[in-house]
């Protein structure tokens, strides 16, 4: 209330005169900046390889699966739900990318089909998601929950348990390694990728309809914004880009694997919200999702470096997301 | 009152200054507050009421002053030592804990006990004691989730009495009452005020303090401006006080309505919440609803705008008739009809997203081409109406989440000038907002009609449906009492409708 009234009489300025200069900074830029310095510092301190050039490339290349799928956890975290059932989602899809170019000589109309087919399974199993969030109102977490069990299994079921391997050279040689004028194919997707989120997100009607809808899905819903396709269209397109990353990770591993992409949703969840994508919806920036993905990966680089094995890094992953969540709470208030 | 006169203050304060970066919240004010009375502190928004109150509840330590409880000077050092103080505030914002029974509620942190146990029926007897001491006739084991609003205040002002309490404020205590509820709130005042309470009521609602209040004090910009017995002034002075504008300043006389029949509603019915309610609007008329809380006006405002699935009837736009249980609110937009809820945080406005993103939220497609925003046109727009409004605002990307509830309001009302919208339903447009801020609705709403928009007006403000309305619909629980203009449109006649007595002829639009 007191503060409302200064912010008024002040014409709002009031408000940001008197909270403190680390409450400012971190509203500023959030958590991300300051532990990416201290990333650097410690890494770079400890282990002088984490800086060099190679590596540098190596983690760049290895980011982008996850900054395809934090993206993708982005555009529904925005609308205030997210999506547990992208690691299964990728598990699926990569068995069915790898069925599709097993069977193919793998030229480029056998790839061109698999990635189809992989994009294809994503975009399903989004779709699926969005129809039961939006059309019966029900919570994202169970609906995901469920789907991750219902796609893991059908991942399972469809290969047996095994990896589907003998994948030809060219699918991989491709997706995986291929460069496009010295610039390796990965990026150019996740580009792409991201170029076209941000268009959505920011230049069109659509976009500014997600923040509304996770904002306050009552104001959008009197304002006129046909709510319930907001959210189909949000888990539709976090398929698709699930999807994505499904294929490229295929062709990255060189196999079909019922077992890939376990760890995405809480890594993909926690790079969002390290980037300043807020739980409850309607705030969050493309950019804080794609830079909390690629910090993610450089951290697990830095103690893949110095030798922290991996369950420990678990614990890490855990604890920052914890750290993370604070933190939204802390700057955006209650 | 000649009585209180003599009595030496029970708390006074000299020359109260609180200062926050940039602005002088509280610029030595005096006052003060004696035994037995009802002091209501009235002002805009910022005029330092909450302040005040803040200082006195001991959230703020203040910069400069005195404070002398009972003529001995004391330093207030935190909350708890108010409480000790005997100085307690009923907030707003309730601090009862929903899943708690009353009886947990009353004794939250202060729990009776010995040996390390509770003593239930100590605490259960003194409940009661508390509770009829307030006139809540409630059961003291039911959760306080189960409670009406109304019911959840009472209990925080019966927790109050449990204290020893000799200084009690009511921080906008009628927010959330029905009349009814008011009226008994205001004798509990009375009952509390025989024993020695001193009162502190502050509020936005003018109306109210003529039924409650002794004395009132007007703050404005931190300021203290008059302290007057209630008998020594009427509404308009208060008003003239708080703004320093003139009563005919805020309501100037309407234009008339045009001849054209915009909105056509015939036998509309919601429920059991709403019968029969049939009426003609205007285009250039401002159509005033009133009615006491469950009269069924806020119903009839959601059931024009298809927010009501149970909503039956026919409602004719601009000839065109459709069935009432039909509506869709993203049709009626692209017909110009609009709906500005009552509760604007929680229905209408976005409030993590920026000023620019909530004015255009249902104006979009405006700003489209080829799929893609044209968001400097946006922009443009957006600063032509926060200058067109009045809005305070340090630029139109901050979000709406830091403003003033009158500027917030503003922003929502903002919306209706985006797009071409020709009927209004505005349900409470100045709850909770200041005397300026409604200033500036009130003329953004006679401006409206002055250029042929129709206008709905939704209120429990006997003001402005006296006053800013050309005619004015009244129902009582969910029964159209009829329909008042012109000589017919008197306090009385307003007020006699709100509780069911029907006028003798029903007028029909």
């Amino acid at each position: 209330m007191r503060e409302q009234s200064l912010a008024e009489r002040l014409g709002g300025q009031a408000l940001d005169v008197r909270v403190g200069l680390l409450t400012r900074m971190l509203t500023l830029v959030g958590i991300l900046p300051i532990l990416m310095i201290l990333l650097v510092i410690v890494f770079g301190l400890l282990q002088p390889r984490f800086l060099a050039g190679q590596n540098l490339y190596t983690v760049g290349i290895q980011s982008v699966y996850l900054v395809i799928v934090a993206v993708a956890q982005m555009v529904v975290l925005l609308t205030g739900g997210f999506d547990l059932s992208v690691g299964s989602s990728i598990a699926l899809t990569s068995i069915v990318t790898a069925s599709v170019v097993a069977s193919s000589s793998g030229d480029a109309g056998g790839i061109t089909a698999a990635s189809l087919a992989g994009i294809g399974t994503g975009t399903l199993i989004g779709a699926v998601n969005g129809t039961v969030i939006a059309l019966f109102s029900v919570s994202p977490f169970i609906v995901t929950l469920a789907m991750l069990s219902i796609a893991s299994g059908a991942a399972l079921i469809l290969s047996g348990g095994v990896p589907v391997f003998n994948l030809p050279s060219g699918f991989a040689g491709t997706l995986a390694k291929g460069t496009v004028a010295g610039v390796p194919v990965p990026w150019i997707i996740t580009a792409l990728i991201i170029l076209l989120v941000y268009v959505l997100l920011s230049w069109t009607r659509f976009g500014r309809y997600l923040y509304a809808v996770g904002g306050n899905p009552d104001a959008a819903h009197l304002s006129g914004v046909p709510v319930r396709r907001c959210l189909f269209l949000a888990y539709t397109l976090a398929g698709v880009l699930t999807g994505m990353a499904g294929v490229l990770l295929t062709a990255r591993v060189g196999s079909g694997e019922p077992n890939l992409g376990a760890t995405v949703p809480l890594e993909s969840i926690a790079a969002a919200v390290l980037g300043g994508v807020s739980l409850r919806g309607g705030e969050g920036t493309l950019l804080g999702a794609v830079l909390g993905a690629v910090f993610l990966v450089f951290l697990r680089n830095g103690m893949d470096l110095v030798r922290i094995s991996s369950y420990v890094q678990m614990v890490v992953t855990g604890v920052l997301l914890i750290v993370a969540i604070v933190a939204d709470r802390y700057i955006h208030g209650r | 009152m000649s009585t209180a006169v003599s009595q030496p203050p029970l708390l006074r304060v000299e020359g109260l200054t609180k200062r926050f970066p940039g602005v002088l919240a509280l610029d030595g004010v005096d006052f003060e507050l004696r035994a037995g009375e009802v002091h209501a502190v009235v002002g805009e928004n910022g005029a330092g009421k909450s302040t005040l109150v803040k200082v006195l509840a001991g959230s703020f330590r203040p910069d400069r002053g005195r404070l002398f409880l009972e003529g001995r000077e004391v330093v207030i050092r935190g909350p708890h030592h108010a409480s000790v103080l005997g100085i307690r505030v009923v907030f707003q914002e309730l601090s009862l804990v929903p899943q708690l029974s009353v009886v947990e509620n009353l004794f939250l942190g202060r729990e009776v006990a010995r040996s390390g146990l509770l003593r239930k029926g100590i605490m259960l007897r003194r409940a009661v004691e508390a509770l009829s001491l307030v006139g809540a006739a409630l059961d003291p084991h039911a959760p306080v989730r189960e409670l009406r609003p109304a019911q959840r205040y009472l209990v925080e002002i019966a927790k109050a009495t449990l204290a020893d309490v000799r200084v009690l404020i009511l921080d906008e205590p009628t927010a959330s009452l029905t009349a009814e509820e008011a009226t008994r709130l205001f004798e509990l005042c009375r009952t509390l005020q025989q024993s020695g309470v001193a009162i502190l009521y502050v509020t936005h609602r003018l109306e109210e303090l003529f039924a409650v209040a002794t004395r009132v004090t007007v703050l404005r910009d931190g300021r203290h401006i008059v302290t007057l017995p209630i008998a020594d002034v009427d509404q308009r002075r208060l008003i003239t006080y708080m703004t320093g504008r003139e009563f005919r300043e805020i309501f100037p006389p309407l234009e008339a309505p045009r001849p054209a029949v915009r909105l056509r509603v015939r036998d509309l019915t919601v429920g059991g919440r709403l019968q029969a309610t049939s009426f003609d609007l205007r285009a250039g008329e401002i159509l005033g609803v009133g009615g006491l809380i469950g009269s069924g006006k806020s119903d009839l405002g959601r059931a024009l705008f298809g927010l009501e699935p149970e909503a039956a009837g026919t409602v004719a736009l601009d000839g065109a008739p459709s069935d009432a249980h039909r509506l869709d609110p993203r049709r009626l937009l692209r017909q110009g009809v609009m709906y500005f809820p009552p509760d604007r945080r929680k229905e209408a406005l976005v409030l993590c997203r920026s000023v620019a993103e909530n004015v255009t939220l249902a104006a979009l497609a405006r700003f489209e081409r080829l799929g893609l925003l044209r968001k400097k046109e946006e922009r443009r727009a957006v600063h032509g109406l926060v200058g067109r409004l009045r809005i305070r605002v340090p630029g139109t990307s901050v979000r709406v989440q830091v403003l003033s509830g009158g500027n917030q309001q503003k922003v929502m009302l903002a919306r209706g000038l985006v797009r071409d919208v020709r009927v209004f339903i505005c349900d409470e447009p100045t709850q909770g907002i200041d005397v300026g801020a409604k200033v500036d609705v009130y003329r953004f709403i006679r401006d409206l009609a002055a250029q042929g928009a129709s206008v709905i007006l939704i209120s429990s403000d006997t003001a402005e449906i006296l006053h800013l309305c050309h005619r004015v619909l009244i129902l009582y629980r969910g029964i159209p009492m009829g329909i008042l203009a012109g000589e017919e449109l008197t306090e009385e006649n307003v007020v006699r409708n709100y509780f069911g007595a029907r006028l003798a002829e029903v007028a029909h639009a």
